[in-house]
Parts: structure tokens; sequence; C-alpha cells
């Protein structure tokens, strides 16, 4: 055994342990970076130097991508057996992987890669098949890959400088993958999205997760139907396109997020911020009284119209603090009047 | 010419266009100028042209070379219909970026690093997966995909990896072998969303640009399995090992894909959806081409993939003119579609023809003997038979197409050209000869200034003709494909010869596993200490590597193909 090699593959499990028991989105981040950097290490000969700049160069950026998805939001479900059961699980992966090194051959890596590819295999399964979140399930999908290259270290010779690269871009790409898909799930509303459209609602499905294409923007959308946007709640811009939006955020034609999956009969239980936060452990923050449930965009922190005349609208209308309450007309039960 | 600029300027332009994704004009014309210079290049691989760069080969071949260079002009003509139908963001660069992830993995002769690749380059259609501003169960979607992707990624870097080393005592256990060439042909069918791996695909259906899902569903999977028909082709196969169970249970996944996605398209009133599932009975032919060990399967399997994501190709892109005219994708709101655009009538019959075939036609024969070479004789007869069943999802779609208008069908446009100005008038009114000719010169510049100035809005007024003439093009290379033209048969036939070798067995069909594979990094080089851009030379005996022959050769002294 390398001391050396068994000390990265012990920091590596940790890694792997520490971004899928994490609740802290910063902490989860910080355990992928460390799988990142250093499963490409536990190789023996040890890459060229050159190699290992290309892995941190794109360790970097991919873990930079993921930052920038996950800007501004701050917890994930985390794990719900705790981290020293995903610590045991880890451990018994990497002893299985350490025993069974070469799997029915000589193998020609160092035992300890395989030890390593093992438990992030392990530590993968769980947010894969059950992460309640984007963020969880993506881990998953993060360390399974990185859990594959590792063992594939442990099992044939030191990768060559070609291999190397083809790593780095494997790291980017997974980076750039979990990136878009933060945003989009914060676009529609946070990490917890992934709710809208399970199997099990097949039922509720929306007939169309398409964005609007470009004809449809320009205002050819007079025949849409019952989903198009004369069902939004009556406002200054509603119905139209709001010239102030940024590219980032959402255009939405649709029903409103999180809402619009209820059945027609079902009234809704929360509104929508609340909904959407149910299911995490944190607690949700309290929300409006009495809002027409779904506001059929969610505003983006920090988008603001710029029309003259129009109403600004909080970044965070979950608090209810800057919200309007609408004055005169009588309040409807949650969820009235939603599809 | 090597592969290396083929993928410089996919790398190169793919990234620009997703740069400026912002300003969709510009975002389009780099993606086409990349294309176009894609294009060229792929014309210019020399099948032995192989390089060495930082201890990894890449080995262009006959069949990459038609793969990249009809990849290269089908993603123009995509383009082309996405910009005058719906003109989505991120497809035009995802489209450059995903068709060189794919030549780069088809380039890499050696399985392990190949996977890596072509799962690199299925995560980035992430990016039109998962659209921002699409609704919320879009990010459920990408990240259904994003599973997909890294569990079949995952499976084949395994698979790989376990078997690319000096076996030892490895022979003395089947099961081995067994499961890794499972874990490998199922990775394959997860990619391609064969039935019944199909959910995710059918949601991303839901979710992707009806342009780019022969990209995600079709040219990427279709390199991935290149791989995996390769990787069996030299390691498993020539072993002789009796995997009858494995070989069945995949047999069985292709077959039942084959028929449900006929069955499925058939029902749906979606187009996007009928794109999708008639991708998934295609791609059951090739999920069965994995279950055979026959070198006779060589050939077929790598014809039937060139004409599978062709042809879905175009299928795909009417699709998206539709819905670009008229404004919707379902088939009831599109009575009467035939009626304004008889152009995307003919493309529609023509891909219809192209996909089913007849006997004798190189499609058919292709898909004939994959099912006859992997099934009993009467399940072959109903796979082969099933994609003439196909011919009555054509025949509903075209029945709706001469039924009377709806309304999104008469609001929508129509296929006949205009222009977007009135011609001027022009009198002469010179009266000797020579000011008449200065009259007539003049009139003629003047004339020529007005349809130059009109031309981006004429542009604009016939987006519907363009896209059907982008569509009708396709559809007849899709034709062209199905027959046999282009040199497609002698492409999948040819087996090339390189340099560096695989990673396993002899090319002994001999019953006894006596093969000893030798990993390739234990017999070429170690890797220098900088990056290194080494020709690897045109012939063989340059190359200086390990002769193998693949089976598909028939044990003939020809070196391994890559891809």
């Amino acid at each position: 055994m390398n001391p050396a090699l068994a000390a990265i593959a012990a920091v590596t499990i940790g890694g792997g342990v520490l971004a899928v028991s994490a609740r802290d989105v910063r902490a989860t981040v910080l355990g992928l970076l460390v799988v990142l950097l250093a499963a490409p290490l536990i190789v023996d000969p040890w890459p060229e130097p050159l190699s290992i700049l290309a892995r941190i160069a794109a360790t970097l950026l991919s873990v930079r991508l993921i930052a920038i998805g996950l800007r501004s939001e701050a917890a994930t479900s985390g794990t719900r057996i705790g981290w020293p059961a995903e610590l045991l699980l880890g451990a018994a992966g990497a002893v299985i992987g350490f025993g069974s090194h070469g799997l029915g051959a000589a193998g020609l890596g160092p035992a300890e890669a395989q030890a390593a590819g093992f438990a992030l295999i392990v530590l993968a399964a769980a947010p894969l098949f059950t992460g309640r979140d984007v963020l969880r399930l993506a881990v998953g999908a993060l360390l399974l890959l990185v859990g594959a290259t590792t063992l594939r270290a442990g099992l044939d010779p030191s990768p060559s400088q070609g291999e190397q690269l083809v790593g780095a871009v494997l790291t980017i790409a997974i980076g750039g993958a979990i990136a878009v898909i933060a945003t989009a799930a914060r676009a529609a509303g946070g990490l917890e999205a992934i709710g809208a459209g399970r199997p099990g609602e097949a039922a509720r499905r929306l007939p169309d997760a398409h964005r609007p294409a470009e004809r449809d923007v320009r205002g050819a959308a007079p025949s849409r139907g019952p989903t198009g946007p004369s069902r939004a709640p009556a406002g200054p811009a509603r119905g139209r396109r709001e010239p102030s939006r940024s590219s980032a955020a959402p255009r939405r034609t649709g029903p409103p997020t999180g809402v619009a999956l209820r059945p027609p009969h079902e009234p809704s239980a929360a509104p929508a911020e609340g909904a959407l936060s149910a299911d995490s452990a944190e607690p949700a923050e309290p929300a409006g009284p009495a809002e027409p449930a779904g506001p059929a965009v969610a505003p983006e922190r920090g988008s603001r119209s710029k029309e003259p005349g129009t109403p600004r609208r909080s970044a965070r209308p979950s608090t209810g603090s800057t919200r309007r309450r609408p004055p005169p007309t009588p309040p409807s039960p949650p969820g009235a009047g939603e599809p | 010419m090597t592969v290396l600029p083929f993928l410089v300027v996919a790398a190169v332009f793919g990234t620009a266009s997703l740069l400026v994704r912002g300003q969709r004009g510009w975002s389009t014309s780099f993606a086409l100028v990349g294309l176009g210079l894609m294009a060229a290049s792929a014309a210019s691989i020399g099948p032995s042209a192989a390089i060495r760069i930082g201890g990894a080969v890449l080995a262009p071949s006959e069949w990459l070379r038609l793969y990249a260079l009809l990849g290269s002009v089908v993603g123009l003509l995509f383009v082309a219909i996405d910009a005058s139908a719906v003109h989505e963001p991120d497809v035009p660069g995802i489209i450059v970026l995903g068709l060189g992830a794919a030549v780069l993995a088809l380039a890499l002769p050696d399985p392990v690093i190949a996977v890596v690749a072509a799962t690199a380059g299925g995560l980035a259609g992430i990016l039109v997966a998962a659209p921002v501003g699409a609704a919320a169960r879009a990010a459920f979607v990408g990240v259904r995909e994003l599973r997909a992707l890294a569990i079949a990624g995952s499976l084949a870097i395994a698979a790989t990896a376990w078997l690319a080393r000096p076996l030892g005592d490895l022979v003395e256990a089947p099961a081995v072998f067994g499961l890794a060439y499972l874990a490998f042909a199922i990775a394959v069918a997860v990619r391609f969303g064969a039935i019944p791996f199909h959910l995710w695909a059918a949601r991303v259906a839901d979710a992707a640009p009806g342009i780019a899902l022969p990209l995600l569903l079709a040219w990427g999977p279709a390199a991935f399995a290149a791989i995996a028909l390769v990787w069996i082709d030299q390691s498993v196969a020539p072993l002789a090992l009796p995997l009858g169970g494995e070989r069945s249970l995949i047999a069985t996944i292709g077959a039942v894909s084959v028929v449900l996605g006929v069955v499925a398209a058939w029902i749906q009133d979606d187009l996007e959806h009928v794109v999708g599932y008639t991708i998934a009975a295609d791609a059951g032919f090739v999920v069965l081409a994995l279950a055979s060990f026959e070198p006779s399967i060589w050939e077929p399997s790598r014809i039937w993939l060139l004409v599978f994501v062709v042809g879905r190709s175009a299928f795909a892109g009417w699709v998206v003119a539709i819905h670009g005219g008229f404004g919707t994708r379902r088939l009831p709101e599109l009575a009467g579609w035939a009626r304004r655009a008889p152009l995307l009538a003919v493309a529609l019959v023509g891909m219809a023809v192209a996909a089913i075939g007849w006997p004798g036609l190189v499609a058919w024969q292709a898909r004939s003997t994959i099912a006859q070479l992997t099934l009993p004789d009467s399940v072959a007869l109903i796979v082969t038979a099933a994609p003439v069943a196909s011919a009555l999802i054509y025949a509903r779609i075209l029945w709706t197409g001469f039924r009377p208008q709806a309304d999104a069908v008469r609001a929508g446009r129509s296929e006949r050209p205009g222009w977007p100005v009135p011609w001027p008038r022009r009198p002469i009114v010179g009266i000797g000869p020579v000011e008449r000719l200065l009259e007539r010169l003049g009139h003629a510049f003047g004339g020529l200034l007005d349809i130059l100035w009109a031309l981006p809005a004429a542009g604009r007024l016939n987006r519907m003709p363009l896209a059907s003439l982008a569509v009708l093009a396709l559809a007849g290379l899709a034709f062209a494909v199905s027959s046999g033209g282009l040199g497609v048969p002698a492409a999948a036939r040819a087996v090339p010869v390189i340099g560096d070798v695989g990673p396993v067995a002899e090319p002994t069909s001999a019953p006894a596993p006596t093969a000893t594979p030798i990993g390739s990094s234990l017999l070429g080089p170690i890797a220098t200490p900088g990056v290194t851009f080494q020709p690897v030379g045109e012939s063989p005996a340059a190359s200086g590597g390990g002769e193998r022959s693949s089976p598909s050769a028939g044990g003939e002294a020809s070196s391994p193909s890559p891809h």
C-alpha cells in the first residue's frame, strides 16, 4: 500500500461524503471540488505536471460553473441518513474495492484507486436514485462518473496525457450540465422543482415543457387555448413580452409553476412558495397571505421592470412584506381558479 | 488530412456560437460557418491519416469520414431549418459541439478513452434539454437525462476498463466477460432510449427543441454504439465464450424496442413524440446488432447506423418545419397541412420510402441481415417486417394533411413564395440606342440593388418555402443513404489500417480463449513529458504498432478498425 495514495484516496472519499451529506450548498460544492481535484491523482505513476495542470484547470472551471448555477441557493435537502452513515457506507465500499483489486485478474493500477472508485460509486447510489432535488441527483451523477473513471485507474495502467485531456473535457462537461440544470431549476422555482412531473404524477403532467419558440414569443399565440397567458393574473405587463427581462429570466406562457400541477379539483395546500419547499428539511419561509397562488413568473433576484408605470416587484415575494395585497377583492381560497 | 482540423473547428466555432447565444443571428452565423468548414475538413480526411496527441491516437476511417461529412451537412440543413422555422437558442452551437465530440469519440481507437469522450459529448446536449425559461419540468427532464448519461457512461467505462488489460485468470471465468458485455450493451440501450429504457428519452422529447432531438437521441448515441460494436468485435467475440443468456437478453431488448417503438409512435399525437419513438424503434436494430458475434454483422450494422441517423434527422427536420409554419405539433390541429405545404408532403413521402424501403434496398437488407443473425427465424421475420407497419404512421400524417384545413393551418404560413416589396416599374425614355443602352444598364444596376436590399425581408417572408426546401434536401439525402449512395456500403465494409492497437484479444475465432490481450499503453511508448503532435503514419509499416485483424475482415491480415 502506498501511504500517499491512500491519503489521497481518503481525502477523495471524504469529499464525496461531504458532497452527499451536506445541506449547505457551499459545503456540497466544496466536496465536489475536493473529489474532482483528488480523484485524478490516485494513479501510479503520477501524471505529468501538464496533465495535472489540465485537470486542475478543468476542475476549477467546472466547480465555478456549478457555483454560478447555484448562486443564491442556500440549502439542499442533504442526506436522510446522516453523514456518519454515509461515511460508513463509503468506508465499506472502499474496503470492498481494496480487497477485490483487479476484479479477478491482476490490477495494473493502484488498489487505492479501486477503493476510492468503489466508495464513490456506493456514495453516488442514494442521491442518484432517491434524490429529491436536482442538485443531489446531479451530485450523484457526478460521483458515479468520477467513481467509474477512478475504478478504471485502479484496473488499467496510468492514463496517458490524451486520456487526461479527455477526462478534463468530461469534467467541464458535467460541471456545465449541472450548472444548466440548476439554473433551469432555480428559474422554475428552486432546486426542489424536480417534484414537478415526477413519474407518479403522470396524470397531472403538463402537455409540454418546451421553451416558447421565437414564433410564439412574437405574439402568434392567440390560439394557445386555455393554457395561454390569459390565465395568468391580470397585471400591467402580463401577456406580452417584457422588454426588461434578461435572457436568463424565464419567459413563460404556460401555467404557473408549481400550482399548475395540481389537479383542477384539488385546492392548493399552501401558497406557491411554501409548496415548493414543503418537502425540504429546511423550514419554509412564511408565505404571503392569501395571494392567489402561483404568480406566473417567480421574479428573478435582481430582475426588475424598466417599463415606466410598471410596479416594481419584490425579489423575494415569499416574505410578503413588499407585496401588495389585492385590496377590494374578497379573498379566494388558496388555489381557487387555478387549473 | 487528419481528423484534427475537424475537431479544432468544431471546438472553436461551437464555443463561439454558445458564447454569443444572446444574439441569435451571430450564434447562428458562427454555427453555419463552422459547419461549412467542418464539412470541408471532413471531406478531406484521409482514412489512414492517424495522429498521436499526448499518447492517444486519433485514427480516422472511411466510415468515420462519411459520418463526419453527413453529420456536417445534416447540421447545416438543421441550422437552416431552425433559423427559418422556430429559431431556438443554443441549438446551433450544441449541434456543432455535439458532432465534434462524436467524431472525437469515433476517432479514438482505445475504447476506454472513446467512451469518456462520447459521454462528454452527450452531456453537452443537456444545455438544450433543460433550457432556462421552459416549464418547471424541464429541470427534471435535464437531470433525468444527466442520470441516464452518467449510468450509461459509467457502465461503459467500467466494462471497457475491466477487459483492457492482460486477462490472465479472467479467461477461466466467462461470467466476467458476460457481465462486461452486458454492461456495455445495456449502456448503449440506455443512451438510445430503447424500450424499456425509454422514459428519460420520452421526457427529453417534451423539453428539448425538436431540431436537437436527432443529436441527443441518434447522432451521439450512434457514436457510442459504434464504439460498442468495435469493442465487442475485438474484445468479446473472438473469445467465442458461451454467452447465450446475455445475448438473448440483448436481442430481446432490441426486438421489443423495434416492435413497441413502432406501436408507440403510431398512437402519438405530438409529432415530436412520434420522432422520438421512431428513433427508439430504429435504434432497436442497433441494439440487436450488439447481440451478434458473427463477423458478418460488421457491415450491416454500420450501414444501418448511417441510414438510421440520417433518416431520423430528416423526419425531425420535417416536424420542425411543420411546427414553425403552423405553430403546433399536435396532429389533430394540423388538418390540411399538406394543402398549404405540398413540398413538405413530397418530402414526407420521400423520407417514408427511405425509412421503410423494400427488399433489395440497402437499408432493408441491412435490417434483414441484422435480424436474421440475431433472432430465430420466425421472430426475425416479424422484426424485419415491423418497419413496414410504420407506413401507417406516415399514412396517418398524410391523411391528416389532406383533410379540411384546421384553424392553426389556415392561420399559419404557406409555402407560396413572395417578395416583400412591389417591383418598381422603370420605363425606358431614351431615344437613341446609346441612351437606351445606358438607361438599361442603369436600370439593371438599380434592380440589382433593389433585390439585394430586400433580401433579408424576403428571407423572413419566405421562411416556410426555405424550410421546406431544406427538408426536401434532407429527405433526398436520407433516400440516397438508404439506397446505398455516397459510398455507404463501401465505407461500412472498409477496415482501415491504423498504427496503434486496441486493448484486447487476438482476432482468432477459435473456440478456445487463447487470447492474451495487451493494453495499448503497454505496447505503445510511455507518454512523453510534453504534449506531442506526432503523425502516426499512413501505412501499417510506418505505424510500428502491433497488427491485428478484425473478425469482420475474416481474420485476414488487416489491422483493426477503430470506428
